[in-house]
Formats: structure tokens, sequence, C-alpha cells
């Protein structure tokens, strides 16, 4: 049974990832109008165009296009950047990566760190101050956008208070603290909201009322035998919205003007880089897709039930 | 009153206030507002909320509060545009992976999966960004592009419960056809978790549309409640009154949509609300 849902499991992520390739491939084509039209306006020079044009292997039938495409994948390099064909895609997304990864990282453990014990709070006093607190918090988190939250923590924390540094000076944990903030109040409202109702499903079970009846302290009975299975899928949630904290770093990068793959891709998009558009679209989306395979897998050894469904 | 409250819940009601003057705003907001959208005063540059401009000037003497209402009705069209659209389309391609299952089922799964793989804004933002001085009609191009299988996800799971029903077996036994049992039978048994769905989705499409126009992709009017935000920042460190206003805008109607979305899963879903 192991062997076939792991074969399952791997076989959609694989498709997942060849779908996103072409999507990604066909995102120039999928476009109404002239790919290099588009990429550099109509009154362009003719030259500029047919140079841009044979860079991006515009002027291949659709399949060399795909399979030029697909060998840029396969070896690992995404191409040359267009029009100028200095450098790899490849070696400007790992420049950048690395500090997403931190970002998204940091913005990860603020939101678990705050939201586990105000959803476990709430949920050991239902319809109490306390859980109307966390409800509060939990509704701010969810409806403030983000991109208004980190410039507002940036007024606060860095013009008014001084208490920690600003766009200037990222370098170190310290420079690291707001954007995690920004980028991570989000997910931390939606985990707060999820332990909270998983915890109080997980309390009404009859194997806590046993735990209870048999006069285990409450202590216990919570950390011992509710939590672990309320904490499953919560955690498994967290996992899965890794890869939207990837995706949810350009506007956190943007605000705090931080290097990193959400810069690249828009600062690509300015300078119509289309290479690198496809490349940093690609990657993380394929990061994406693999992190949920592994949660998933994850979840399968932790749970016997999901692998037979 | 009290009946009301007891019956549809406090948050709820707020919800619903919020939504309802964020509605109207958009309705009637342009022909109140005091000023044109991009009516420039250049004696009043950057000013504080005052009695001429209840909520202040940018930084090209706009007064804040009649973009804020522009912005408003801007915000409400693309969204409800993107939510019908999506809720259209997704319930029909969900209603039919569902009810004929097998290799219909697969294939439109296998591509629901692949637009599932492009987290957030990603594949928004690379289409937006593609398209030269993209409008309105691209915006919603771009949202309802991905947005739709989130809903077709839900319809698939409800039409999997209810094609097994009686009623749909009655029917089927009466010899009516696929199309009408899933057009008279079907879909209106479904219907309530995808009205869920459409409130939370409505939050989700302000906040990516107002992401979008804060990063500067696209050529959405200068109102645009994204593009108020962006500008309202940049001048953050000189005078708040800029970014506090199209910022609480958003949150009051993200707020609204999850208040009142809570309140109709609740309401759909009785086993939620006793806890």
């Amino acid at each position: 049974m192991r062997g076939s849902f792991l074969r399952r499991r791997l076989l959609s992520s694989l498709t997942a990832v060849l779908g996103v390739s072409v999507l990604v491939f066909l995102l120039v084509h999928l476009i109404p109008g002239d790919p290099v039209d588009n990429l550099l306006g109509e009154r362009a020079d003719p030259i500029d165009k047919l140079e841009m044009r044979r860079c991006m292997d515009l002027d291949q039938s659709l399949v060399v296009q795909f399979g030029r495409f697909i060998k840029n994948v396969g070896n690992g390099t995404l191409g040359r950047t267009c029009p100028d064909q200095r450098r790899t895609v490849t070696s400007l997304i790992a420049e950048a990566l690395p500090s997403t990864i931190a970002l998204a990282g940091a913005a990860m453990f603020v939101a678990l760190i705050f939201a586990l014990p105000l959803g476990v709070a709430a949920a050991l006093r239902p319809r109490s101050a306390l859980d109307a607190g966390a409800t509060i918090i939990s509704l701010a988190g969810i409806s403030m956008p983000s991109m208004w939250l980190g410039p507002l923590l940036l007024a606060i924390f860095y013009v008014g208070l001084q208490w920690l540094p600003g766009p200037a000076d990222q370098a170190g944990l310290p420079g690291l603290i707001l954007p995690a903030f920004m980028l991570g109040t989000h997910l931390m409202a939606m985990l707060a909201r999820m332990t909270r109702s998983s915890l109080l499903e997980v309390l009404g079970e009859d194997y806590v009322r046993t735990a209870r009846a048999k006069g285990l302290s409450s202590t216990v009975v919570v950390l011992r035998h509710a939590l672990r299975n309320a904490l499953v899928p919560v955690i498994t949630v967290a996992g899965i919205q890794f890869g939207s904290l990837l995706a949810g770093a350009v506007v956190t990068e943007k605000v705090f003007a931080r290097p990193g793959i959400g810069t690249l891709l828009l600062e690509a998009i300015s300078q119509r880089d289309y290479r690198v558009v496809q490349g940093c679209t690609l990657v993380i989306a394929v990061s994406y897709v693999t992190v949920n395979l592994l949660v998933d897998l994850a979840y399968g050894l932790a749970d016997p039930r999901i692998r037979v469904q | 009153m009290r009946r009301f409250f007891g019956k549809v819940g406090i948050g709820p009601t707020f919800g619903l206030l919020l939504l309802t003057a964020f509605f109207l705003a958009a309705l009637v907001g342009p022909w109140l507002a005091p000023y044109g959208p991009e009516a420039q005063n250049l004696g009043h540059l950057l000013e504080k909320p005052s009695h001429a401009h209840l909520l202040g000037t940018d930084e090209n003497g706009c007064d804040v509060l009649s973009q804020l209402l522009w912005g408003a009705r801007l915000a409400a069209g693309i969204s409800l545009t993107v939510v019908a659209l999506c809720l259209a389309i997704g319930t029909a391609v969900g209603t039919i992976a569902g009810y004929f299952g097998g290799w219909v089922d697969e294939v439109i799964m296998r591509a629901v999966d692949v637009l599932l793989a492009f987290p957030g804004i990603l594949l928004n933002l690379a289409i937006v960004a593609m398209v030269p001085s993209a409008g309105v009609g691209v915006f919603v191009f771009a949202l309802t592009i991905n947005g739709w299988v989130g809903y077709a996800r839900v319809a698939r799971g409800q039409v999997l419960q209810v094609r097994e029903r009686e009623f749909v077996q009655a029917a089927r036994a009466l010899g009516a056809s696929p199309w009408r049992i899933m057009l008279r039978h079907v879909v209106p048994n479904t219907l309530s978790p995808l009205i869920v769905q459409a409130t939370f989705g409505f939050a989700g499409v302000i906040l990516v549309e107002a992401s979008l126009s804060f990063l500067g992709v696209g050529r959405l009017h200068n109102y645009s409640w994204g593009s108020l935000l962006s500008q309202g920042t940049t001048y953050l460190w000189r005078t708040q009154h800029l970014a506090m206003a199209p910022g609480i805008a958003i949150a009051t109607v993200v707020l609204g949509c999850n208040l009142v979305g809570d309140g109709l899963r609740d309401r759909f879903d009785p086993r939620r609300s006793i806890r």
C-alpha cells in the first residue's frame, strides 16, 4: 500500500511540474499580440526587435522553441538572459534565492511561534475574554493587507521608536525581524484560527475524555493527548503555505528593498527580460510543488489512514 | 434587534454593515465625491485633512476622499466580475468532473493541479506584467485564469456526495439527461459551500488586485486602492494620512468578507457554530 501511495503522489507531482513548465513556456504566447511588440513596444527599432526575436528563439517554430526551453530547463541553466546574454538565468536566481528562503523561513517561524500559543489559549478557554482577544488578533491579521502592515511597522519601529533597522541596513538577524512580521502575519492569523478549531474538535473526542477520566492532569491531557493530534493538520497547512511565502516575498522585498527572488522578478519585469520572468516563476512553482509533495509524504508517514485513501 | 443579533451573530452583522458601506460607496460614491479623481489643485499639495479636503490631498493636490470613492467603484467592479466568472467556470468544470468521473475527472483535476502549483499572486503577476499597459480587462483575465480552480475543487467534492443521493438516482431512473440532472438537481444542492467560498474569494481578489497595483504592474487608474497605498507609503516619512486611508479601506472590505464568510459557513454547517 505504501509503495502505491508514494508512486501515485510522485506521479501527480511530476505531471504538475510538467504542466507548470508548459504553461510558463506558453505564457509569452498565450497573451494576444506579438510577444516582441508586447515586450519592446510596437514602435521599437526593427533591429532591436529582430535581435530580441532571435535571442528568445521566437524566429524558430513552436516545437523548436519548446525543445530549447526544455533543454535549458534540463541542463539547469534556464537559458541566458535576454536581450543582453551575459549571464545564465540560474546564476541570477541562485544569487537571489538564499535571501528569499531566509525571509520565508523567518516568516514561518514568526507565524508558528505566535499562532500556536494564541490558538491553544483560545481553545482551552472558549467564549472567554482570552478567546475574544485571540479572535480579534487573528481577524486583524487576516484582514490587514501586508503591503500596508509593512510600511506601518517601519513607521513605528524604525522611524518612530528606532528599535529596529530599516531598509538601509538589512544585514543580520535584526534586519530580518520587520520583513518576517510583514510576511508572516497573515499566515500566523490563519494558523491561529486553525489551531483553535482543530484543538476544540480534538478536546471533544472520546480518547480525551478517557484520559481525563483515568485521572490525568489537565496539562498532560492537553499536551500529550490532544495537542499532538490537533497539530497534525496545522503543521501540514503551515508546510504547504511555505511556497506561498516564497511568492508573497515579492511584495515584502519591494517594501523593504531587500534583495531576493521577488526583487529579481520585478526587475526582470521592468526590463522586459522575459527569460528571467519565466525562470523565477518556474523555480517558485516547482519549489511549491516539491514542498507540497514532501509535506504529503511526511503526513502519510505520520498518519497511516492517509496512505490508504 | 436583539433577536436578529442572536440569530445572525454580532460578527457577521458587523461584516454585513462593512460590506454594505463598501458597495454603497462603490455605487453612489463617485457622484458624492467632492472633486474629480484626477482633478489637481497645485496650491494644495500633501495637505492634511481639512474642511475642504476631508481626507487631505496627495502630492499632486488630488483629493484623497474622491480618489478613494472612485477607487471603491473600480475595486468592486473588478472583484465582482472576477468572482462571478470564477464561480461560474469553477462550478461548471467541477460539476462536470465530479458527475462524469473517470478520465474526464482525471484530466480536469490534473489541469487544476497545474494551476494550483502557482502559489499566491505569482501567475497573476506574470500575466499582468507581460501585457503592455494592462488595463481592467487584463486584470480580470489574469485573476480569473487561476481563480476558478478553488471553486472547481469545492464543487467537485460536493457533486461527489450529491450524485449518489436518492433524488438524483430518481431523476436518472426517469430518463433525465445528464445535463438536466446536473443543472436542475445537482448544482442547486452544491451552492451553499460555493457561496461561502465566493465570500472569502472576494476578499482574496481585493487583496491580489491591490497587491498588483501596489507593485506597479499594469495600468489601472491612479486611484486604484493599491496605487493609492503605494503612493501613500512613499510619503509615509512626511505625512501619514495618505497611507492610512487606502489601507483602512482595503482592510475594512477584507474584514467584512471574512466576518460574513465565517457567519455563512457556520450557518450552512451547524456543527461548526457549536464550537
